[in-house]
């Protein structure tokens, strides 16, 4: 059932039935990153769904506390990897703040700004060009930098996680067909994303090359748009649905095997898009594959070059949790000779990013990050490599706060890098 | 001496044959003029029951090896011996657990698994060591380092209270989480809570190969270590260490046994020859070092059981060989036995001897009991050393379980 | 009752103190829901004089207390009876020490049993008690329930891996038991407190036995026609005098259950019973173990015998074994896990019977179990909003367990008796033997204020059940 045309009332049955699945075993508790941090049985996925359960049985109002842990939640999903009975805590979490939502149980800075960013500014492409083009100058002349001791605490914080803007001719979109060289093995699609086409056009470029390195030829649809993952995940079921259409069509137009997604975020996302607008999405969904996985299913081509790097891969929680994808980027790096990939204690947890959580749980973001960050600098790579660009923006100024030496960067662009310059 | 009127009354409610009047035997400075002998469980109750309206104590007694370790008995007591309770009475081959009653002797005991290809795991010296008795004093020989500690073996045990009432607590089942595990605390607690009639053991299956081996050394540098590294072997079963001490001279004599699969223990032998020096001996050569453990102290000596972390045995042994006369070490169970001899019957230097067992004692992190000691140096002390923190909660225990204080009178820790 | 809170609140701060509505709703039971009682606030110590001052407090507002740590108990240990105080050991949480050279870890309870043997692995030991739980549960819940797991079998269960513990006394004394060589002057106070189901007070420091990690392990999987077969195996097994690491019985409707699960190993699924057999120790041993208990299951007609060649097949054998609990856990929900003891000979036939209830109760049980230690773990998937169903669940429940009373055998093995079993205590045990144990009890708690309405049967249950156990009402614990 489509949850933008839900009623609360269905959605609260959905929550209920879902809620079932849950054996109360606790196996949940100490991959949750929030309960790590706090040790409160609320703020798990056992208690989660305890209360959500609570809630839909009538046993207690949707209260303030309700609303506070639909958000304290980074929806990091590691609950679903650990859950023996198949919970899946994702979905009733997005139904759940759906309904946080209606009942306006949300207020303040945080709740306004978002909503704007996300309804007026992500799925519009020339919008986020232009904002974009700002950031850029600003840099640039770096007025940023001046005007840092000025700004209010959280715009000094949003600052730290903003990565250097490319300048505007690497935020060209990509060409619409990129052709496959040496023997041509298929043709797939590929999404940049919205940020991510602005801020990590080098990791789409990368993609494009290490794609057609391979031999498939590369259609990058003019018209595809944001994913609408984070729409689902804040509560709007309907602007996410509205963009998971487009991009259906987008790529339906496309004839393509497979839609390689480089963002695990949107790669998560695109693959539940069924669950969101029904039976219409059921061939895209299927054919979504991370980029990792897919070139790990086709076989890679062995890389000419050499990487010379320790490395420590870090998972994605939406591609380890999310599409249970582990080994594949692995996989692929260990494929690149002169790379040494590195294990570090804390792959699997989140790292704190989670859309915009690290904005409006700064707190609580940046202890999680710490876990993480403090597992890293153990292990003293010289490259952490991620599969995610929001993880990308947070690990780096985590790294830079942390001093740590190492860069931060996508698995691909290693795997770019050791195919070596185009010939 | 016990009232006539006593002994009739108890003897009534036992059988005559049950009591026995005989010349005193001293007990830590008391004389026992009677033996209780009741023949089974609901005899052991009555007795409690006579005893205390006669306004009397008891002492259980099993095999009568560790009835020295106590601090001296506060009122009259008659013995309660457990011969009478005697026979392993169930034996599940399949299930590798046995049931006997509290006075079976355990080479008794032993001989009936035995066929089956099981041992019964205790390893107290003594030949006469009774089931029971192992139980009550957590009584350990070497062989405890492969085969466990009394706590660890008993499943199951009945009990007769001081109130006359009769309990059982565990079962005859090898795991078992069925409300609070009493077998713990009435393991080790020397009668003072309750006798035990009968008990529920777990058995160990017999080993495919043993293999002993002796070596010597006449320094004590490294003994220790060797020591350890011998007890850590996967198939060392006991290792005892027995130091003489002449002057500034000492004379020291390892015992290994291991035991398991013959590969195994092959491998193991071959190390234990390489690095320990050893050689093969023959089977009684661990029994031989028990056996010192078992031996009473001299007239003039006092015994101290220390127990202390494996990294500071070296230490240890170092600062008592300053000062003992022999020490006999369990290094895999962390134990050392120490004797100490005094010139007379002085106070002062018992104190002296006392003191220097606590620091010992917390040089190696553990704690200390005076094993053997004469009647008088035990006057005024707690031979039990000093159990801390816990001493409030033990005589809480006592009092609930014996408010009466009928049993093992004045003798456990903190002296209840 | 809100100056209780305040006094609650200065002790640990506001962020350490829950106590609204909705927060206390999800701790009014631990992973057995069919028990469930509010507590009047949660707290979260982060030290022993955090806990003292805690317990110190709930003693001035007369309000009892129950320690509670991941709240995985299966036996309602954690739930806070009475309008009990949550005392929350989750952010107590610190490896204080670990010992390599004399093998012993001192932690703090709300560490979380895994990662202690994470933590002991470069050291090449191991913390051996393995609750099915372990990647959640701590060792203060593990302290309190006495907890095993598949590996108890050789390793013993958490009691014989606890060499001494700070312990916060309900009066709010805090007394040191046992001692890190293991040994102890006096009573074995440790022995007693390990499986007392937090009712002697709150464990705020534990120092536990580490083991060296055996130097090889083998897994074999045997495939059986029937249960009886892998249990006369298991029988012939323990007779040989071999003590494996773990011997676990997975029964014809477990295997069914998992196959069509996400958990699917690749069992038959015509096989009445498959077999676990875990070997490990020294590495010249293992081979002719391997054999031996190969002999010993073709012997008793085993269909199959695997044996894992690398890692990656241990981890498929154990995988059924593993995944029984969640898929049990897909095909109703809720799932009633059930432990009970039975001497290991006995297993067949009890085995037989344990399903023979559930069929005449029509309930969907199905069995896997520790059958070297004889403990069976009867999985019910149940829906409790079907009132009749869970009154089915409830009386099969207890006759399963005077099954296995009859047998020779007690009503837990590694769960605890909690909120859960309570009122079956009297099929095993004397109104003389509770009176032992409520003498231990009052030494430690006098007034019956910490963790309330556990271990000890109601009066009701008693005289409507058992006319032996009657006169045992919980209050007052002084007589």
């Amino acid at each position: 059932m489509d949850p933008a045309r839900q009623s609360s009332t269905e959605r609260w049955r959905e929550i209920l039935e879902r809620s079932l699945d849950c054996v109360h075993c606790g196996l949940c508790l100490p991959t949750c990153p929030t309960y790590r941090e706090t040790g409160r049985e609320i703020s798990s996925p056992r208690g989660r769904i305890y209360l959500l359960r609570g809630v839909a049985e009538g046993r207690i109002p949707l209260a303030a506390a309700v609303a506070e842990e639909a958000y304290l939640c980074l929806g990091c999903r590691a609950c679903e990897t650990a859950c023996p009975s198949g919970v899946r805590f994702g979905s009733m979490l997005e139904l759940s703040r759906a309904e946080v939502e209606v009942a306006q149980l949300r207020s303040g800075w945080a709740r306004r700004l978002e909503g704007w960013a996300l309804r007026s500014l992500v799925p519009h492409r020339r919008r986020l060009r232009l904002l974009f083009d700002l950031l850029a100058a600003v840099q640039r002349l770096r007025l940023d930098r001046l005007a840092r001791p000025l700004l209010p605490r959280r715009l000094r914080e949003l600052h730290a996680l903003l990565p250097p803007i490319p300048p505007k001719r690497d935020r060209r979109p990509p060409p619409e067909i990129v052709p496959a060289r040496g023997e041509r093995r298929g043709r797939v699609g590929l999404l940049t994303g919205c940020i991510a086409a602005e801020a990590f056009g080098h990791v789409n470029r990368a993609t494009l090359r290490v794609l057609a390195r391979n031999g498939f030829e590369v259609v990058v649809p003019r018209d595809q748009g944001c994913c609408g993952a984070l729409h689902a995940h804040g509560g709007d079921p309907e602007t996410a649905s509205e963009l998971a259409r487009r991009n259906v069509a987008a790529f339906g137009r496309a004839d393509v095997e497979a839609i390689v997604v480089n963002s695990a975020g949107c790669g998560a996302a695109m693959r539940e898009a069924n669950a969101w607008i029904g039976s219409e999405a059921e061939a895209f969904a299927a054919k979504v594959r991370d980029v990792s996985e897919f070139l790990d299913a086709a076989g890679l081509q062995p890389p000419g070059g050499r990487f010379e790097a320790r490395v420590c891969y870090d998972d994605p929680c939406h591609l380890v949790h999310g599409q249970g994808v582990a080994e594949a980027p692995r996989n692929l790096l260990r494929q690149i000779p002169g790379l040494k990939l590195e294990p570090h204690d804390d792959p699997a947890g989140c790292c704190g990013a989670a859309g915009i959580y690290n904005l409006t749980h700064r707190e609580m973001s940046n202890a999680v990050l710490d876990r993480k960050l403090r597992a890293l600098a153990a292990a003293d790579p010289d490259v952490i490599a991620t599969g995610n660009p929001g993880c990308l923006m947070q690990l780096r100024a985590g790294a830079a706060r942390f001093k740590l030496r190492a860069r931060v960067v996508h698995p691909i662009e290693l795997l770019d890098a050791a195919y070596g310059p185009d010939a | 001496m016990i009232p006539r009127e006593a002994v009739q009354r108890i003897a009534a409610a036992l059988g005559e044959e049950a009591v026995e009047e005989h010349p005193a035997r001293e007990l830590d400075g008391l004389a026992v003029a009677a033996t209780l002998r009741p023949a089974d469980g609901e005899a052991v109750a009555r007795a409690l029951e006579a005893v205390g309206a006669c306004g009397l104590a008891a002492v259980v007694k099993g095999g009568g090896n560790r009835l020295g370790i106590g601090n001296l008995p506060n009122r009259e007591a008659l013995f309660l011996a457990t011969e009478r309770l005697s026979g392993v009475d169930e034996f599940e081959p399949a299930e590798g657990v046995c049931h006997a009653r509290a006075g079976t002797r355990l080479a008794a005991a032993d001989a009936i698994v035995r066929p089956h290809g099981w041992e019964i795991p205790f390893d107290a010296p003594g030949e006469t060591a009774t089931v029971g008795g192992v139980i009550a004093a957590a009584a350990v020989g070497p062989r405890a380092h492969g085969h466990g500690r009394p706590r660890d073996l008993v499943l199951g045990l009945e009990v007769a209270l001081a109130s006359g009432q009769r309990t059982h607590c565990g079962g005859r089942v090898v795991k078992n989480v069925t409300g609070y595990d009493l077998n713990k605390l009435y393991t080790g607690s020397f009668g003072s809570l309750g006798v035990i009639e009968g008990a529920w053991l777990r058995l160990r299956p017999l080993p495919e190969r043993t293999a002993v081996f002796e070596a010597s050394a006449s320094r004590l540098e490294g003994v220790g270590a060797r020591g350890l590294a011998a007890a850590r072997r996967a198939t060392a079963r006991a290792v005892a260490i027995a130091v003489s001490v002449r002057g500034a001279e000492c004379d020291v004599r390892f015992a290994i046994e291991l035991a398991g699969d013959a590969p195994s223990v092959e491998r193991d032998a071959a190390w234990i020859e390489e690095h320990c020096d050893a050689r093969a001996a023959e089977a009684g050569a661990v029994d031989r070092m028990r056996a010192l453990q078992g031996r009473d102290a001299e007239a003039f000596g006092l015994r101290f059981r220390i127990d202390a972390l494996s990294s500071r045995l070296e230490p240890v042994l170092a600062q008592l060989c300053g000062r003992c006369t022999s020490v006999l070490v369990y290094p895999g169970l962390g134990l050392l036995f120490a004797d100490l001899r005094l010139d007379r019957a002085d106070a002062g230097q018992v104190d002296s001897a006392f003191r220097f067992a606590a620091r010992s004692a917390r040089a190696g992190g553990g704690s200390f009991v005076c094993e053997s000691a004469p009647a008088w140096a035990k006057q005024g002390r707690d031979v039990f050393g000093a159990a801390a923190s816990a001493l409030p909660l033990i005589e809480s225990l006592k009092q609930r379980f014996d408010p009466g204080r009928i049993l093992n009178p004045g003798r456990f820790a903190g002296g209840i | 009752m809100s100056g209780l809170i305040e006094a609650l609140a200065s002790v640990v701060g506001q962020d350490g103190c829950l106590s609204r509505p909705e927060e206390l709703l999800v701790y009014e039971c631990d992973a057995l829901t069919l028990h469930a009682a509010k507590p009047t606030a949660v707290v979260f110590p982060r030290s022993t004089d955090d806990v003292v001052r805690i317990v110190e407090a709930c003693r001035r507002f007369g309000t009892p207390f129950v320690p509670r740590g991941a709240g995985t108990g299966l036996s309602g240990g954690a739930t806070a009876n009475e309008g009990a105080v949550v005392v929350e050991c989750s952010r107590m949480n610190r490896i204080l020490e670990l010992n390599a050279e004399d093998r012993y870890a001192v932690v703090e309870p709300g560490v979380v049993n895994a990662d202690l043997s994470k933590a002991a692995l470069p050291s090449g030991l191991f913390y051996a008690p393995d609750p099915s739980s372990q990647l959640a549960c701590t060792i203060g819940g593990n302290v309190a329930e006495n907890s095993g797991g598949p590996h108890t079998l050789k390793y013993g269960a958490t009691t014989n891996h606890v060499l001494a513990l700070e312990l916060v006394l309900p009066s709010g004394a805090v007394v040191q038991l046992g001692s890190a060589t293991g040994w102890t002057v006096g009573y074995d106070w440790v022995g007693a407190v390990v499986g007392s189901e937090g009712t002697l007070g709150i464990v705020t420091q534990a120092t536990l036995r580490l083991e060296p990690i055996p130097e090889g392990v083998e897994t074999l999987l045997g495939i059986f026609a029937d249960v009886v077969a892998a249990c006369r195996t298991v029988s012939g097994i323990i007779q040989s005098g071999l003590v494996p690491a773990a011997l676990e019985v997975i029964d014809r409707r477990t295997i069914a259950a998992v196959e069509a699960s996400v958990y699917a190993a690749g069992l038959p699924l015509d096989a009445g019973a498959v077999l676990i057999v875990e070997l490990d120790g020294p590495a010249p041993a293992l081979p002719a173990q391997v054999e031996r208990v190969r002999g010993i299951a073709a012997r008793e007609g085993a269909t199959r015998v695997e044996v894992a060649r690398d890692d990656a097949e241990r981890q498929r054998f154990w995988r059924a074994r593993k995944g029984a609990f969640g898929a049990m856990g897909r095909m109703a929900p809720d799932l009633y896990v059930h432990d009970a003891v039975v001497p290991r000979a006995r297993l067949p036939e009890v085995i037989e019977k344990v399903c023979a209830i559930g069929d005449r109760y029509g309930l969907k049980l199905s069995n896997v179990f520790h059958a070297g230690d004889g403990n069976l773990h009867p999985n019910i998937s149940f829906d409790r909003r079907d009132s009749d169903e869970l009154e089915r669940v409830i009386a099969a429940g207890a006759e399963i367990l005077e099954t296995c009373v009859e047998a020779g055998g007690v009503i837990s093995g590694e769960h605890g008796i909690g909120s859960e079993k309570r009122d079956y205590m009297g099929l095993l045990f004397s109104e003389a033997d509770l009176d032992a144990m409520k003498r231990l009890r009052t030494v430690f708690d006098p007034d019956g204020v910490c963790n309330p309405g556990k271990i000890f049967p109601t009066t009701r249950f008693c005289v409507e059940s058992n006319p032996r156990a009657r006169g045992y009402d919980r209050v007052p614990l002084e007589s």
